[in-house]
This record gives structure tokens, sequence and C-alpha cells, in this order.
């Protein structure tokens, strides 16, 4: 009988505990859905090159693809980036907010990842894009990225 | 007192090196001067002016080949037109255009258009575009880049552990990345520039003790951009529009205005107030960026930068066999896009010519001057003044002569012949100067209005104006162009026909109709019936 009441108790219990949370939720959520309400998925893909610029200019240096997914000011994508010559490859992941842009570059077969952070902006006129960052590693360095999307 | 003969010796042996080493000193004194007067001499012969394009009989094609064959201290002369080249400067030389629209240097979407390894040198009066970057100074100091438009390229203007350079009038715009990238650069000097839509307008990286100022920005992501260890670099009367992620941006530590009351920069998303009505905010413009820097005297409104120094003089500094009727005229230009009234003033005896008012920035003023002595030379100079301020060019002469100025050739006009009266058509006209200068038209359109005298335009160069017919009838277009010697050309002609408008055949329908059942009265009831009874069968 005390086991019977006890795991009575503890249903009640657990029944009420979601009441109990969903009341203030509830009265809430209609401002949430006015103010929170989240701006259209776009997504996409692109595509580029990048550089880096030296005594002789810029240098393009290899070509890099991915996919990204915007809500409005902010975003997510992820890629890969390869060398022209062949002599390293690896995978980009980054965010976005606004045209300030920030991620991990990960080379493949090494343990090394840089961060980097940058400022990006597109033509949609061309769906065309421009973007510089610097790459966090030990000795900081500007790549340059254009392509499109 | 006894001589001995002894030292009669002696002192003749002490007269003598007294002597010998008099001459030697006298000799030596005098060796100096004569042989930096020849040194001088040497090397002022040695300067010269190599031209590029136009019609010279030894003129260079190629920007590159007057460089090859240029040494240190030499000018390069290049005429207007278009070069497909990649320049680089190894040794202290000055490129100067003719004409900064009509001059341009293409790189042809690769490569540097001009790179600059030397001390010292000038770059002025040329459109740099389509390359990697428009101009880039690489471990270079005292290197000038002054009233260049560079546009369309990776980036326009890059310096690359460089000091003592002077970045300024240039108008950079549309470049995919910076409009303006210091990196490892000191001591340099960016002023004046007109700074539109790039990433960033001016990126400072691993750069000290840089003077930024007069400059405006506008329609780049962001504005300023300071980045890795770039201290104590000076930023004031800059006018910020519009970055669409910041107007500024800096990690690291600098300073911001001019101190009161010369003050800061203009922003254009500054808050704050002004109680005292100082032209300066109460409160200061945080600079984003975790740096910590404000602009502590922001500017409640935009700088007024003074108009840039006049230039390209037509004719040209030194010019012979300059007709005694002529027209005058020089580049003007505003970094705030101010219209300019210009004078033109004689320097020989400080007295004003004319005044060409209401002149657009980056176009050309010019002015009529008649009535000179022949085989007499002149100097003269302009002041641009923008209501505010003035800026007054360098005195240039010319000498006059017996020219062979050669008048421009007739205008062809081309344009649609036939046409409706009350619309309105456009008409090109282009008049190719001799001399490959400059020209004005002036252009009757056949129904008693004319456009007056309008330009100055290049030669060779498409002018568009459009007209319209009030009423039909068969005109003739005439037009006529003027070098700046104030040779004419003969007219050039069109004819067109203006059959009729829409309104104008409708009242002449009406009145063909009047006339008829004047003339008929009769036919109107004959009408009448005619249709009525087609209406009734019907």
């Amino acid at each position: 009988m005390k086991k019977i009441l006890i795991a009575l108790g503890i249903c009640i219990a657990l029944a009420v505990m979601p009441m109990t949370t969903a009341a203030p939720l509830s009265n809430l959520r209609p401002m949430n859905i006015i103010h929170h309400a989240r701006p259209a998925l776009t997504n996409g893909t692109f595509t580029g090159v990048f550089a880096m610029k030296n005594e002789s200019g810029y240098n393009p240096l290899g070509e890099f693809s991915g996919t990204y997914e915007s809500w409005e000011w902010t975003g997510t994508f992820v890629g890969t980036w390869t060398m022209y010559n062949g002599s390293a490859s690896g995978t980009m992941t980054g965010w976005n907010w606004g045209y300030f842009f920030y991620g991990m570059l990960n080379t493949t077969g090494s343990e090394e990842s840089n961060w980097f952070i940058g400022l990006y902006r597109v033509n949609t006129t061309d769906n065309t894009f421009e973007a510089g960052a610097i790459i966090l590693a030990e000795e900081h360095y500007i790549l340059y990225m254009m392509g499109s999307i | 007192m006894k001589i001995s003969a002894n030292h009669i010796r002696t002192t003749r042996v002490v007269v003598l090196v007294f002597i010998v080493l008099s001459s030697l000193s006298i000799s030596g004194i005098a060796t100096e001067p004569l042989q930096d007067s020849l040194n001088h001499s040497i090397n002022s012969d040695r300067r010269q002016t190599l031209y590029v394009g136009g019609t010279g009989p030894n003129n260079y094609s190629k920007i590159q080949d007057a460089i090859d064959n240029a040494t240190d201290g030499d000018n390069i002369y290049v005429y207007q037109g278009m070069y497909y080249e990649h320049v680089l400067i190894t040794k202290n030389v000055s490129l100067y255009g003719e004409s900064r629209d009509q001059t341009i240097i293409d790189g042809e979407g690769t490569g540097n258009v001009i790179k600059i390894q030397a001390d010292g040198g000038t770059v002025t009066g040329f459109t740099l575009q389509h390359g990697g970057i428009g101009a880039y100074i690489v471990y270079a100091s005292y290197v000038n880049i002054i009233g260049n438009t560079i546009t369309n390229n990776w980036e326009g203007i890059g310096l690359l552990a460089s000091a003592h350079c002077l970045i300024s009038e240039n108008t950079v715009s549309h470049n995919g990345f910076e409009g303006i990238n210091p990196v490892q650069t000191t001591f340099t000097t960016i002023s004046g520039n007109l700074i539109i839509d790039h990433l960033q307008g001016i990126y400072l990286v691993q750069s000290t003790s840089n003077t930024i100022f007069g400059n405006v920005l506008s329609g780049n992501m962001r504005g300023i951009e300071i980045q890795e260890s770039s201290d104590d670099n000076h930023l004031f009367h800059n006018n910020l529009y519009s970055s669409e992620e910041d107007n500024a941006y800096d990690v690291c530590s600098n300073s911001w205005n001019d101190a009161y009351p010369s003050g800061g920069n203009y922003w254009d998303d500054y808050t704050g107030g002004d109680a005292n009505h100082d032209g300066i905010g109460d409160t200061p413009y945080n600079i984003p960026g975790g740096g910590g820097n404000k602009d502590y005297y922001p500017l409640m409104s935009a700088w007024d930068h003074p108009p840039a120094q006049p230039s390209d003089p037509d004719p040209q500094d030194g010019a012979s066999n300059v007709p005694v009727n002529l027209m005058i005229s020089v580049f003007v230009s505003d970094a705030d896009q101010d219209v300019m009234d210009v004078s033109f003033y004689d320097a020989s005896i400080q007295q004003l010519i004319g005044v060409d008012e209401n002149v657009p920035s980056s176009t050309r003023a010019s002015i009529s001057w008649n009535g000179l002595e022949n085989n007499t030379m002149y100097q003269w100079y302009a002041i641009a003044n923008d209501g505010s301020a003035t800026n007054q060019s360098d005195t240039w002469e010319f000498t006059t002569g017996n020219g062979t100025n050669q008048p421009p050739w007739s205008p062809i006009i081309t344009g649609p012949t036939t046409g409706n009266a009350g619309q309105t058509y456009n008409y090109t006209f282009i008049s190719v100067d001799p001399e490959e200068k400059y020209v004005i038209y002036f252009i009757e359109w056949g129904d008693s209005s004319n456009s007056g005298w309008i330009g100055p335009f290049q030669s060779g160069e498409s002018v568009n104006v459009s007209h319209s017919w009030t009423t039909r009838g068969t005109y003739t277009i005439k037009a006529k162009a003027k070098d700046m010697q104030n040779a004419e050309s003969d007219w050039g002609s069109l004819s067109i026909k203006m059959p009729m408008g829409s309104s104008e055949r409708t009242m002449l329908f009406m009145h063909f109709f009047d006339k008829f059942f004047e003339r008929f009265p009769s036919a109107f009831p004959l009408l009448q019936n005619l249709f009525f009874l087609k209406k009734s069968v019907q």
C-alpha cells in the first residue's frame, strides 16, 4: 500500500510539473510569436577562389566551395578548400552576423585548426561576393576570397 | 744685423713651402665649388622628359619602354590614350598623365597596374583600372600618388613596408577589397581622397604613425579598419558616410581627433548633441573594435574640403607657338563634389582673365583669352573656389607664336532622320581636333534654337544631346566645333523630317472637314442620311 501511495504521489508530481512550467510559458507565447518570428530560411551554395597578398601583389592560391544557411542577419556555412598545387586541402565551418563572419579552418591530415574572423559583402545584382579574413594562426595572415553564390 | 746664407736658405724654403701650401689650399677651395657646379650642371643636363603616346617622332608607345630607358630624376609624360600594361617602376622617375580621365592604364584583369619599388617619384593624372592592385608601393619611401582615378581593381592603392609616402586627392572607387591598404607602413599621409564602395575604405595593418585626414569615405562595408598592432596613427577631419557594417573599426590604439577646436571626424551615425553650438559633439563617438578608441571631438557637420589644386593645364606648361587668341583650361575636382567657380589669372600682371562659374567636380574649367601679343611669354594660374575654400594652381607659362594650329574637323552628326513633332530625340556629335585637344560645340537645331557653346569635350569623344521640335517640317541640324585656341571648324549638318505629331494629325483632320463642309454645305445632310440608312439596314 505504501509503495502504491509513493508511486501515485510520483505520478501526480510528474503530472503537475509540466502544468506549472507550462503556465507562465503560455502567458509569454503570444509575445514570443510576435517578436521572435524566425525569418525565412534561405540556403544555397557558394564557390570561389582564395588568395593572399605579398610583395608581388595578389596570389590566387586555391579554391573553395560549400553551402550556407541564413536567417536574415545570421547564418552558418560549411565548405571545403583545396590548394591549386594540391599541397593541402581541408574544411571550414563558420557563422555570420551581419557582414561579419568567423569560424574555423581545418587541414586534412593535420590536427592543426585555426580560427578566422572577417568581413564580406554580396553583390545581389550578379550574386558575387568578396571577403577578407584574418587567419588567427601562430602568425596572423589575411586571406582574400571572391566568388559567387 | 747680419743675415747668414743659411738663414736666407731657410727663409727661402719656408717661403716656398708657404707658397706651395697656399696654392694648394687655394686650388682646393677653388676645386670644390667648381666640381659641385660641374656635377650640378651634368645632373641638370641628364634630367630629361620622355614622352609616351602622342605624335612626336621619338615618342615611346609603351610606358614601360620609357621607364626602362629613363634614369633617376627623369619625368615621363604620357599622352592621353589607353595603355594595356603592367608598369614596374624600379628607379626614381615620375609619371605625368596628360588627362586624368583619358590617360588610362588597364591591367586587363591581372597583376598590378603600377608597381613602384623605388624611392621618390610621383604618379599623377591617370586612370588605373582592371588590375590586382591599382598602384602598389613596395619597400619604397617618399613616393607620391596624387590626383588619379583608381577603379575596378581588386584593391585600389596598396603600400607594403613603405614610409613617408603621400596618397592625396585621388578618387578610389569600386575596387573589390580595400580602397587603400597600408601594410607595415609608417609616416605616410593619406589625405583628400574620395573613397567609395569597398570592403574596407582604408585598412591599416601593422602600420604605425601615419596621418589620415580630409578623406571622404562613402558606401564601404567598413569605412576605416585598423588591425594588427597599428598604433599611433592620427585620424581627423575625415567624413564617414553610410558604411554598412561600421564607419570605423579599431582594435589598436590611435588618435581619432585633432584636439579642440580643430575637432575630430564627421560620423553620419553620431547621435550626440551640441548644446553650445561650437560644431563639436558634446559626447565622444565610440569606435568599435575593442581598442577603446574614441573620437572626443566629433564634428556635427561634414568637414568641408577645399577644392583640389587645379591641374592638367591646356596649353601645357612651357608650350610654344600658341595662338594669340585661345581657350585655356584646367582640370578641377572637389572631394565633397561641390561645384566650383574657377578664376583664371594673368600671372605676369596679376590680373583676372575671367571666371568659369558652376563647374562640376572632376571636369574641366575653361575661359577664352584673346588679343595676346605675338612671340611673347605669358604666365597664368587658376583658383578653384567651392564657396567656402579656395585652392590655387601652380603657375604655368606658354609662348605665343605663329603656330600651325589646325581647326577641328566638321562635326559628324548621327541620330534619327525622321520622327514626330513633340517627341525628344538624341543626336550624337563627334569632332576630331588634329592636335587632339579639347573641343567645344555649337549646335543649331534648325528651328531658331541653339545649344550655345557646350563643353569642353575630348577630341573624338561622342557627345549626346537631345532635342524636340514642336511643329512638323524639314529641319537641318548644324553643328560646329571650336578648339581651345579658338579655331572653328566648318559646319556639319544633318537633315531631318518631322512629319507630324498625333495631336497635329487630329487638328489637320478636323481642319479638312471644316473646309469640306464649308465648300459643300449640302454634303452634311447627305452624309447624315447615308449613315442613317446604313444604320437602319443593319
